[in-house]
């Protein structure tokens, strides 16, 4: 059933909207929630809540692709839950992600004020848009999707070595275009 | 944290981008773009493999073989097959091209039975306990381990953090001490992952059976996360000899040891390569000691509601020669914190139940369910595990500390949630089920205040502290439950107090230890509890601002003999920041008795106290203090 269709049913408030957005996007929801929490648990709270958080914001919301607004939202329910719960507990793959996030915030002595969320959204896209397409979708991937590094290397036919350095210099890049831009966050 | 809002920057890319560096998409686009020449070889040598498969198996005319892999009428495979479009979902396998290979567990390398006359196995050690292990003699495999000769302690057991990791063995001669022998942990794979989850030290002090995690991705077995079990000889500290391996496809769950036999709990994920007609690419394999064996149908629970599409298998294999006794898989089922009692395993799976809302349902605002959890007892023997019935209650279950079987009954603390459409329920449920029948004898329902989530539990006898909490406010009450007559259960609480305790410990002279946190996520918070006249009370707490601690129980010594509790904690008010402090109760309050600086994550760090030195473990050194 196409997104259209499955929006009408939530402004129809009928239940049969839940039903096939779990159809169609409960795989791929899953997949950015576990990247993220490693848990299945926790993956199946933040789908419930994401299915939730649907019902309630449709209507008046009216999202073009169903897919990535509730992978939006996924993504920082995953992201919230994983800061409060695991402050203190040991290092894996996601804390790994949030540590090489740090590589990407720009300096704050390079002086500039807080972006706003519009200012900020045409710096990340268009420091995206220079990117070729395989260097975008292997830095997205890592930092949007929490995929592991052996896994991205594989699915892009890349070694892991390649992978490890292509993220390292898209990272810089990014940081110094934000500078550039005049964000600091 | 600037981190998470670099992160969260990435929300504000482009659909297009996202849509376009989707996993599925890359699946898809590596498919169509595979070579076709190497497709085609590779095709070529999976029907041949299958086809050698297949005649091997003929030709072996091992009926029950036969009768498993190619009897559609075995319902648990017929069942598993047809959930599998629902409920698979991409842990991050790919599809491979290279044909498919037996998968499944086996023994790498033989582990020899130790030699009576040989002088080297005759140990002359004595196994000193240093887990606080739930159970009394159910042993939990830990990161240190001692005899009344040596201390065992494996360094780095986390490889992310760059270093191998390795177990170091230290003579035990107070200021004296010092390490004799170790073991490195080395990286077999490059990409490989690798964390040492804990040890186990054989009763006899000969042997040390090391379990590791490793994240490498095996295209031929469509997985990425394996269990790996290390047999060593330690009965030369000085010449630490490999005896053999074991390796399991899935991830490591947990363990025990009892009486000789390791209780290994490990998930299995069904990876995309599965074929719904091939059995072997979606059941794990299993290797007795005849060559690799898809599990029997027979072995593996299906339940009737099928939320996931992974299995938790259990094995019992034999501590001394690594060899599998018996295996148990339950199908939709992932269990992170088994319980094991002295003759049962209970495993538990969480997920969410439609709630049939009437009323909401006339007002086309049906979104209704509630968290339940199936508990299944697995009854075990010395040769043997046998499946045994279950049953569902309201709620999930977190911990293996939130069940205990005490005189026949099976008593279960669970967090409730139920969604109705705008609104939701939280709170805490308590259950008595006889054991026997898994039926429930009685049960207190909702006595969290409203919102609340059941942060720790911890059962002592016929009583139970449970801590619930408000995270986000940081706000908790710890209630006592009296369950000497549970047709007629009461309950205690404290009240709301700041912060919330992660472990409740059973500190004797009925005082309760409560590990935690403070009024803020950085503040390590240390209560004593106390039952009072009709209600628990907090007799004094001991608080850390400003640091790293661990959330994991086993980090913390807790000597109840002497009232000491020890932990590592990384307090950035101090210079140097990372230390190990011991804490003493004197009845009335909790004081610092002694802090040790020594380098190393607080998850990590171990200590433990004899004959009045105590021994402190980190990143990669030891320390001694007289206390």
């Amino acid at each position: 059933m196409d997104d259209k269709k499955i929006v009408e049913l939530y402004f129809d408030r009928s239940e049969a909207a839940i039903k096939y957005t779990e159809e169609k996007y409960g795989k791929y929801l899953r997949c950015i929630s576990y990247g993220i929490l490693g848990s299945h648990e926790d993956t199946e709270e933040c789908l419930n809540d994401t299915l939730h958080a649907a019902w309630s914001s449709i209507p008046p919301k009216s999202p073009e692709n169903l897919g990535t607004y509730l992978g939006r939202i996924i993504r920082n329910l995953s992201l919230n839950r994983y800061a409060a719960k695991n402050t203190q507990k040991r290092r894996n793959e996601t804390d790994v992600i949030f540590e090489e996030a740090a590589e990407f915030v720009p300096d704050p002595a390079s002086g500039f004020s807080l972006a706003d969320e519009l200012v900020l959204k045409e710096a990340v896209n268009s420091f995206l848009s220079t990117l070729p397409e395989v260097t975008r979708n292997v830095f997205l991937r890592r930092y949007w999707y929490f995929s592991p590094i052996s896994e991205i290397a594989i699915d892009y036919g890349m070694t892991t070595a390649n992978v490890k350095i292509t993220l390292h210099r898209t990272r810089k890049k990014f940081k110094k275009h934000l500078e550039k831009e005049g964000i600091i966050i | 944290m600037k981190n998470k809002k670099a992160l969260d920057m990435l929300n504000l890319a482009n659909d297009e981008y996202i849509v376009a560096a989707s996993p599925q998409k890359a699946k898809s686009t590596l498919i169509k773009t595979f070579p076709r020449k190497r497709m085609n070889i590779a095709m070529t040598c999976a029907a041949c493999l299958l086809i050698l498969v297949f005649g091997i198996i003929l030709i072996n005319n091992n009926s029950e073989s036969f009768d498993y892999i190619y009897n559609k009428k075995a319902s648990s495979y017929q069942k598993i097959s047809q959930s599998l479009p629902k409920v698979l979902f991409n842990y991050g396998s790919t599809d491979g091209t290279d044909g498919f290979l037996d998968l499944g567990f086996g023994i790498i390398g033989e582990v020899p039975e130790p030699d009576p006359m040989d002088p080297t196995h005759n140990s002359s050690q004595k196994y000193e306990e240093t887990t606080d292990n739930q159970v009394s003699g159910i042993i939990e495999e830990d990161l240190i381990k001692r005899s009344d000769k040596y201390i065992y302690y494996m360094h780095n057991p986390n490889y992310y953090d760059g270093a191998s990791p390795t177990l170091a063995v230290y003579s035990i001669e107070g200021e004296n001490s010092q390490k004799v022998g170790e073991y490195t942990v080395t990286k077999r794979y490059d990409g490989e992952m690798l964390i040492v989850k804990g040890f186990y030290l054989s009763e006899d002090c000969t042997r040390i059976t090391i379990i590791i995690s490793y994240s490498y991705y095996h295209k031929e077995y469509d997985h990425s996360t394996n269990t790996e079990l290390i047999s060593l000889d330690i009965s030369e500290p000085q010449n630490i000899k490999e005896l053999g391996r074991i390796t399991l496809l899935g991830y490591y769950s947990s363990s025990r040891l009892v009486d000789g036999n390791i209780l290994l709990f490990c998930i299995y994920s069904v990876g995309n390569k599965y074929d719904a007609d091939e059995v072997q690419t979606f059941v794990p394999h299993i290797d007795r000691g005849e060559g690799f064996k898809i599990i029997p149908s027979g072995d593996i629970y299906v339940p009737d509601q099928i939320t996931h599409a992974n299995y938790t298998v259990v094995s019992m294999i034999n501590e001394t020669s690594l060899d599998i006794k018996d295996t148990v898989a339950y199908y939709s089922t992932y269990t992170e914190n088994p319980y094991v009692s002295a003759d049962n395993i209970y495993l538990y799976r969480n997920y969410f139940q439609s709630i049939d809302d009437k009323a909401a349902k006339e007002n086309k605002i049906s979104f209704s369910n509630k968290s339940v959890t199936e508990i299944f007892r697995i009854s075990y023997t010395n040769d043997d595990l046998k499946p045994m019935k279950n049953v569902v209650v309201d709620g999930k279950i977190n911990s293996q500390y939130w069940l205990d079987e005490y005189n026949g009954v099976l008593r279960a603390v669970t967090s409730t949630q139920e969604t109705h459409i705008s609104n939701r329920y939280l709170s805490a449920d308590l259950y008595c089920i006889n054991i026997e029948s898994m039926n429930i004898l009685t049960s207190v329902k909702g006595f969290a205040p409203q919102g609340e989530d059941v942060q720790s539990v911890r059962f002592d006898g016929d009583s139970a502290y449970v801590c619930t909490a408000l995270v986000i406010n940081l706000t908790d009450p710890v209630f006592f439950f009296d369950l000497s007559d549970i047709e007629n259960i009461t309950y205690t609480d404290t009240g709301d107090i700041e912060g919330y305790s992660h472990s409740l410990v059973d500190f004797g002279d009925g005082l309760c230890l409560g590990i935690g946190i403070g009024d803020q996520f950085d503040s390590l918070k240390i209560e004593i509890y106390q039952k009072g006249d009709g209600m628990v009370e907090s007799v004094c707490s001991y608080e850390i601002d400003n640091s790293r601690f661990s959330m994991w129980y086993k980090a913390y010594l807790v000597d109840r003999e002497n009232k000491l509790i020890g932990f590592g904690v990384t307090d950035f008010s101090q210079d140097p920041s990372e230390q190990y402090v011991l804490l003493h109760f004197d009845g009335e309050k909790l004081e610092l008795i002694k802090s040790i600086d020594i380098k190393g994550a607080p998850d990590y760090k171990r200590a433990v106290l004899i004959d009045g030195y105590l021994y402190v473990f980190g990143k990669s050194s030891f320390k001694v203090a007289k206390i």
